[in-house]
């Protein structure tokens, strides 16, 4: 997040965000409790609602707040707290102001979200306003990290979902009927992330589809994860490739949609020690420069690894391996 | 440079994925010279559910109509008139219009050569008209304009925003619009004529932007919540738009509350009496000079 430079005083300390509770309603008006216990990696995933065509989620949004922010003494007065879920690609905003808890440190409240005013990701943040110097609903504290609503996603696996659609090549767009012979083919530049796996190749997506120690398995799961990796590099330049610039100084954005959310976990890998914002500018100056992209190659095929879980993968099939060479020796 | 209607549009709209998109989008293509092979892409558009809203014809028709009414015009004159009548016609919940595909095949299948027509002044179309952003795309630009502009039901506001090129091509691009009473109060100052040039436009929405970072405009001009049933409504019953002269009328919310737009149209235009124009300073300096 870019930093942003105030002229009144704002409060410091650690404001955290999170998800406490989800539900959905369906067409029928009941409400389905989704279990959000395991939101790991700061993402709630709605897919996992059995409802079909579930029409509104509320989201429980909890934040905590250094004690200070509604402490007697401070510059400030007026505090609230104010939750906001945003989306680029539907131009969504959705707010609600939380109510305090009795020591004022933890502040809850229920953001409602229509499920047709969502595409995929929609970004929660929050901030926390007051009234500074006479001047009302002046910013004064906004959270670290923000938290991810995937509408789509069954499982809370933050950046690791892409869509695998079976296409016969040889029945498919101009340029893949040339390529009967490919296994696959990624589109990173379209409106999700997806894998086209060719159903003229035999047992493809049947192996895919495999799970558990059986040979089929383990080479499924080693393909996934292989896939994925060529995905996420493939994002990774596609999406750098086209990268819009701040109209007032030139210096690049981050795209709204998918591409920005997994530009942004992999930026981490490639440049760790720098700000996201920094990271952006220097990969782009590399891109676009005489030199250094080179170099940065390696890290981006660390960091799409990473995404992919290639590591995991390769462990897992490993043991497994071994596992099917004990029974077999037995 | 002009090209022909299609001999084949099909009979709905659909999703053309990016990649078949851009295959299609070649030199030859974006200076007119080739037409795309329709009849093949056909075979490659992702269907939609087949209901009546998704029905080429109606926005067809729509297009010929504007290309009519403008054919004495500048084709820029096209997005204010088209703009509501585009929304109205194609209804689609905001996550249907925020996909990519629908309005890459609406642009390639269903009427490349309006796309031609209002973006191929210079000898060459741009390919984002065909294939591109939101706030680029020749027929998404215009439908989120409606959307983000109109008031409830009313697309006066939106009509205005789309007669100024300079506002159209810069507010859609703002995330601080998403907020509807910030839309509606930019709508109010291009109206007042508070901001009319290129400059102007563009200082104006460089400081209702930056001061976004320090002031909390939800919770200074707050506004209510969305109308789910009146939109769900809207888009269920099928467009009947009224004549040429008359804007038709938009899904039945509520409008942006009163007080909150006025709260910030007043904000807005004192942060733009402070902001810098280009050139705005130098028409002030001269009587300085005089005066010495």
């Amino acid at each position: 997040m870019a930093r942003v430079i105030r002229p009144y005083p704002t409060l410091k300390g650690t404001v955290a965000l999170r998800v406490q509770a989800a539900s959905v309603k369906g067409p029928d008006g009941d409400w389905e409790h989704l279990d959000v216990a395991a939101s790991a990696d700061r993402t709630t995933a709605l897919g996992s609602a059995d409802t079909l065509g579930w029409t509104t989620a509320r989201l429980r949004v909890s934040v905590t707040v250094p004690a200070k922010a509604t402490a007697a003494g401070e510059p400030w007065s007026d505090v609230n707290v104010l939750a906001i879920l945003t989306e680029g690609a539907t131009n969504l905003r959705a707010t609600v102001l939380l109510r305090p808890t009795d020591d004022g440190t933890e502040w809850i409240g229920d953001l409602d979200v229509l499920r047709a005013d969502v595409f995929h990701r929609a970004n929660l943040t929050v901030q926390m306003v007051g009234t500074v110097g006479g001047v009302p609903g002046r910013v004064l504290a906004e959270p670290t990290e923000d938290w991810v609503i995937d509408v789509r996603a069954a499982r809370p696996e933050h950046g690791q979902t892409f869509t695998v659609r079976e296409t016969a090549f040889s029945r498919s767009s101009l340029w893949l009927r040339n390529m009967p012979d490919l296994p696959w083919s990624i589109n990173a530049a379209g409106s999700r992330p997806e894998v086209r796996l060719n159903t003229d190749m035999e047992r493809l997506t049947e192996l895919l589809d495999a799970q558990g120690d059986g040979p089929a398995g383990i080479v499924g799961s080693l393909l996934l994860a292989q896939l994925g990796e060529a995905m996420w590099t493939a994002t990774f330049h596609a999406a750098l490739g086209d990268l819009e610039s701040d109209e007032e100084d030139g210096s690049p954005l981050f795209p709204a949609d998918w591409r920005g959310e997994a530009l942004r976990d992999m930026l981490r890998t490639v440049l760790p020690d720098l700000t996201p914002g920094e990271a952006l500018r220097e990969v782009h100056r590399r891109r676009t420069g005489d030199h250094g992209w080179g170099e940065l190659q390696s890290r981006i095929q660390a960091a799409a690894q990473e995404r992919a879980g290639l590591a995991k993968a390769v462990r897992e099939a490993v043991r497994a391996l071994e596992k099917l060479e004990r029974e077999e020796s037995e | 440079m002009t090209f022909e209607k299609p001999s084949y549009i099909p009979e709905f709209i659909g999703l053309l994925d990016a990649e078949t998109a851009t295959e299609q989008l070649t030199e030859g293509l974006l200076t007119g010279v080739e037409k795309p092979r329709s009849l093949a892409l056909d075979e490659l558009v992702q269907p939609l559910p087949h209901e009546e809203r998704f029905r080429a014809r109606p926005v067809r028709a729509l297009l010929d109509r504007v290309m009519h009414l403008c054919r004495n015009e500048k084709p820029t004159a096209a997005d204010e008139w088209l703009a509501p009548r585009l929304h109205a016609t194609l209804r689609l919940t905001r996550a249907e219009a925020a996909d990519p595909e629908l309005w890459s095949c609406l642009a390639l299948l269903v009427a490349p050569d309006y796309v031609v027509w209002r973006h191929g002044r210079s000898g060459k179309v741009d390919a984002v008209r065909f294939q591109g952003p939101h706030y680029k795309q020749a027929f998404a630009r215009l439908w989120w304009a409606a959307e983000m502009f109109r008031d409830g039901d009313d697309y006066r506001p939106a009509a205005r925003i789309c007669r100024n090129q300079d506002m159209l091509n810069t507010a859609l691009r703002l995330d601080v619009v998403d907020h509807r009473p910030v839309a509606q109060a930019v709508a109010v100052l291009l109206e007042r004529g508070v901001v009319t040039t290129g400059r102007e436009v563009n200082a104006l929405c460089t400081v209702v932007n930056a001061a976004a970072m320090t002031l909390a405009y939800d919770v200074i001009a707050p506004d209510i919540e969305r109308d789910q049933v009146a939109v769900a409504d809207w888009i269920r019953y099928e467009a009947v738009l009224p004549g040429d002269l008359v804007l038709p009328t938009g899904p039945a919310e509520s409008r942006a509350p009163q007080e909150s737009v006025d709260t910030l149209t007043e904000l807005f235009a004192d942060l733009f009496k402070d902001a810098p124009v280009r050139d705005r300073e130098q028409v002030d300096e001269p009587e300085e000079v005089t005066s010495r």
